[in-house]
């Protein structure tokens, strides 16, 4: 009967700590955002940047925001709507993310140590809602 | 040849010593060394025994015979690897089979590794300079061998580098081309870090550091050779309206007219431009063989409104050439070259408003020879024909630099005086030299020399000099303006005097001779003026006071030898000074400002005044103008958002589009 259809799906409630760490994910990015940015203008200023490696930089950036925004829509999305095929999307799409955040730890021409302290941050953030999106897949899976 | 040898001494007698050198092989398993007996010679292996019998010692001298240089392996005569000779020999000294003295030599040789090959012709590829510096290694010399002390050379090979370690070469000369800048992190022993430097320092390897290169990637642009050409007014019927003051004065062919003056550095230029209301007074040296004739005398000069006037020229001979001419001390020939030139030029121009309306020129002519020196003078003056006096009316009505200072004598009746300072002539002394009038804002200081006798009278110097200098003053008001005019009294300045000490009591020293005390022998002349407002742009200047003081000097005869009853020489000079003044006093400061140093801009960085600094007076980057009217659109715009974000401004938007 349709109660035991509710009672059955409230089995498979949205996962609230997802959907938490993705709204603080997303404030916490567009700090992120704003001072690498603001960072990369102070080195552009204070140092000498080789040859045509402030490009790549910025491009990166830009591209991290946008992969960003993306990956936070599907994930929310995918929570709320209680469907795998966005969380999965968005856990392909976070690989990139940490990629790039792995770029801007290391690989980033001058790595300050406020560079250091954010990227760390952002990535147990991103470790912490794969973990998440993991076990709510396989919720909605199983 | 000369290879590595070392040297020793035997002491004691050495006849009958006979000295031999032995190669021991050092046992591989026990590394023991056998004692060697007395039957080697003078020659083992490569080495060679050498002695040099002497009275009490003997000089023993071991030296290797073989080529040290490095080469391919399998060939002969020569290294196959960098560690060359490594042997153990003993010299021994024996006499009659019995061994009288050892010596023990370990030699370890390495090659020469000095470069003997062919140079490559291969251009070797220079890096961007933007990623790596030239030269990472510059201790690097040699190519295909070590050099020594250098530890970055890659073709030094460990062991090599074991042997010189210690001494490797520090520095950027050593191949550190990239020091541990400030901003790194590890460099904590900085002792001034700035407050951020716990988040903002740089923790990415030293692979990318602010010292790499910094290289312009701008376009280029070839330059075009400059013409230094003198513009050319082409047009011949051009409008011209007038001359302005330091305009230059042209011909009819469109050429600067020129009379010889000096230039900056002092030395006469023979043609140089004269520049309208100018005048000027110089004075040019050149002898027989360096003369050159002016402009021709018949060259018309354009008056200002477009038509031609011509010089009126009058020729005069010298009466007096002693004041021209110096001769020099050459040998005199019999037969000297002589030529007729020109000693002096007086430029005279008549001018009205903006244009010349006459010009009358005096030519003073005599004959130059050679072996003598001239003394050329030309001046040129600028009158006004509506005024027979040398008094301007037009122009800057403010003092002007090299015009001279107006000075009237309001006792006499004749009201015109002047202020004057030494011209010497001749040998600089006070009885030849003559007067030239003190000129506005240039500090001069001048003299001539007084000839004293030994036994001069103290008191009647005294007078002597101070009438000498005040000969110089002929007046009791200095005029304000240029054009201070003598009948308004407002327009003078009285000249303050401070008269020397005039002491009668004070002579004890009557019976010295040859010593006398406060010869008021300096003059001072003190002129303040300040900068009271512009004229057309050109700032205006007034004298608000004038000093005159004396100091002092005490005299004393110089002898030479023996004290002679001949001459001394006294310098009695002139100084002018002037001293500017702000046209008015700056604001005083409230003890509030005093005390509080963000309200002084001068004695802090940031102050409170500076506060909104584009918009202060302060900012002197762009004209007041400018920045205010930037500020106004910046608010301009900012009100308009403010309006527009309203919301009855969109209803209002909204009606007016429907």
């Amino acid at each position: 009967s349709l109660l035991q259809e509710i009672l059955n799906a409230s089995s498979q409630l949205p996962s609230v700590p997802l959907q938490l760490l993705v709204y603080v994910n997303g404030v916490y990015y567009s700090f992120y955002f704003v001072a690498t940015l603001a960072m990369i203008m102070y080195k552009s200023q204070a140092f000498s940047y080789p040859d045509d490696f402030l490009a790549p930089d910025l491009t990166l950036l830009f591209i991290m925001a946008i992969l960003e925004a993306l990956r936070l829509y599907l994930g929310s999305k995918g929570n709320l709507t209680e469907e795998e095929a966005p969380l999965g999307l968005s856990l392909a799409v976070t690989v990139g993310s940490v990629l790039l955040s792995l770029y801007f730890l290391v690989w980033q021409t001058y790595v300050l140590r406020a560079d250091v302290l954010l990227n760390a941050l952002l990535l147990c953030t991103y470790g912490l809602e794969s973990v998440l999106k993991v076990m709510a897949i396989a919720a909605l899976v199983s | 040849m000369a290879g590595p040898r070392v040297n020793s001494f035997f002491l004691g007698n050495s006849s009958g010593v006979n000295f031999s050198i032995i190669l021991s092989p050092v046992d591989e398993e026990t590394g023991t060394l056998q004692l060697a007996n007395c039957s080697g010679s003078k020659r083992a292996g490569d080495w060679n025994l050498n002695v040099t019998p002497g009275p009490n010692a003997s000089k023993v001298t071991i030296s290797l015979t073989r080529n040290l240089q490095l080469c391919l392996p399998n060939a002969t005569d020569c290294c196959t690897a960098p560690l060359c000779v490594a042997e153990t020999l003993q010299v021994l000294a024996c006499r009659d089979s019995v061994v009288l003295a050892h010596l023990l030599i370990q030699a370890e040789i390495y090659a020469n590794s000095s470069f003997t090959g062919n140079v490559s012709e291969n251009a070797t590829t220079i890096p961007n300079q933007a990623f790596q510096p030239l030269g990472s290694c510059p201790c690097d010399l040699t190519a295909g061998a070590c050099d020594v002390r250098c530890c970055c050379d890659p073709e030094c090979t460990p062991e090599l580098k074991e042997l010189f370690s210690k001494l490797c070469f520090t520095g950027v000369f050593g191949g550190d081309v990239n020091p541990p800048f400030d901003q790194l992190c590890s460099s904590w022993s900085m002792g001034n870090k700035p407050e951020w430097f716990p988040f903002l320092c740089v923790q990415s390897s030293l692979n990318n550091t602010p010292f790499l290169g910094y290289f312009y990637h701008g376009s280029t642009s070839t330059p075009k050779v400059p013409s230094f050409k003198i513009p050319s007014q082409t047009s011949p019927g051009r409008l011209f309206t007038g001359y302005r003051q330091g305009d230059p004065v042209m011909t009819e062919e469109n050429e600067y007219f020129t009379i010889p003056q000096k230039s900056m550095a002092g030395q006469c230029v023979r043609s140089a431009p004269v520049a309208y209301l100018q005048n000027f007074d110089v004075r040019c040296l050149t002898s027989r063989a360096s003369y050159k004739e002016g402009l021709p005398h018949d060259v018309r000069l354009n008056s200002g409104t477009g038509d031609f006037i011509q010089q009126s020229v009058v020729y005069r001979t010298i009466t007096d050439p002693g004041k021209f001419i110096i001769e020099s001390e050459g040998p005199r020939t019999a037969e000297v070259l002589c030529q007729n030139v020109t000693f002096a030029e007086h430029y005279t121009f008549l001018c009205k408003d903006k244009n010349i309306e006459q010009i009358n020129v005096t030519i003073f002519l005599g004959s130059l020879c050679d072996g003598e020196i001239l003394t050329q003078r030309f001046t040129a003056k600028f009158l006004s024909l509506t005024s027979t006096s040398a008094t301007e009316l037009f122009g800057n009505p403010g003092y002007q630099v090299g015009k001279p200072v107006r000075a009237a004598n309001m006792n006499a009746s004749n009201t015109s005086g002047s202020l004057n300072i030494w011209q010497p002539a001749g040998r600089g002394l006070c009885t030849s030299a003559t007067y030239t009038p003190v000129l506005f804002g240039l500090d001069s200081f001048s003299g001539c020399t007084l000839e004293v006798g030994i036994d001069e009278d103290c008191s009647f110097l005294r007078g002597n000099v101070t009438e000498k200098l005040d000969s110089l003053i002929q007046a009791t008001h200095v005029g304000k303006r240029n054009n201070s005019s003598h009948s308004d009294l407002d327009d003078w300045v009285k000249i303050i005097r401070l008269d020397p000490f005039n002491s009668n009591t004070s002579v004890s020293t009557g019976s010295i001779k040859g010593i006398c005390r406060d010869i008021p022998a300096n003059l001072n002349i003190r002129i303040i003026f300040a900068e009271v407002g512009a004229v057309q742009g050109v700032p205006r200047q007034e004298i608000l006071a004038v000093q005159i003081s004396y100091s002092t000097i005490i005299w004393q005869f110089q002898c030479g030898l023996i004290c002679e009853n001949t001459t001394s020489l006294l310098p009695i000079t002139a100084a002018v000074q002037f001293i500017q003044v702000p046209a008015q006093p700056p604001v005083p400061l409230t003890r509030f400002q005093m005390n509080y140093t963000e309200f002084d801009c001068n004695r802090n960085d940031v102050c409170w005044p500076q506060l909104f600094y584009p918009l202060t007076r302060f900012y002197t980057g762009e004209p007041y103008s400018q920045c205010l009217a930037k500020g106004l659109f910046l608010a301009f715009l900012v009100l308009l958002a403010a309006v527009m974000n309203n919301p009855w401004f969109s209803e209002l938007w909204r009606s007016s589009l429907v």
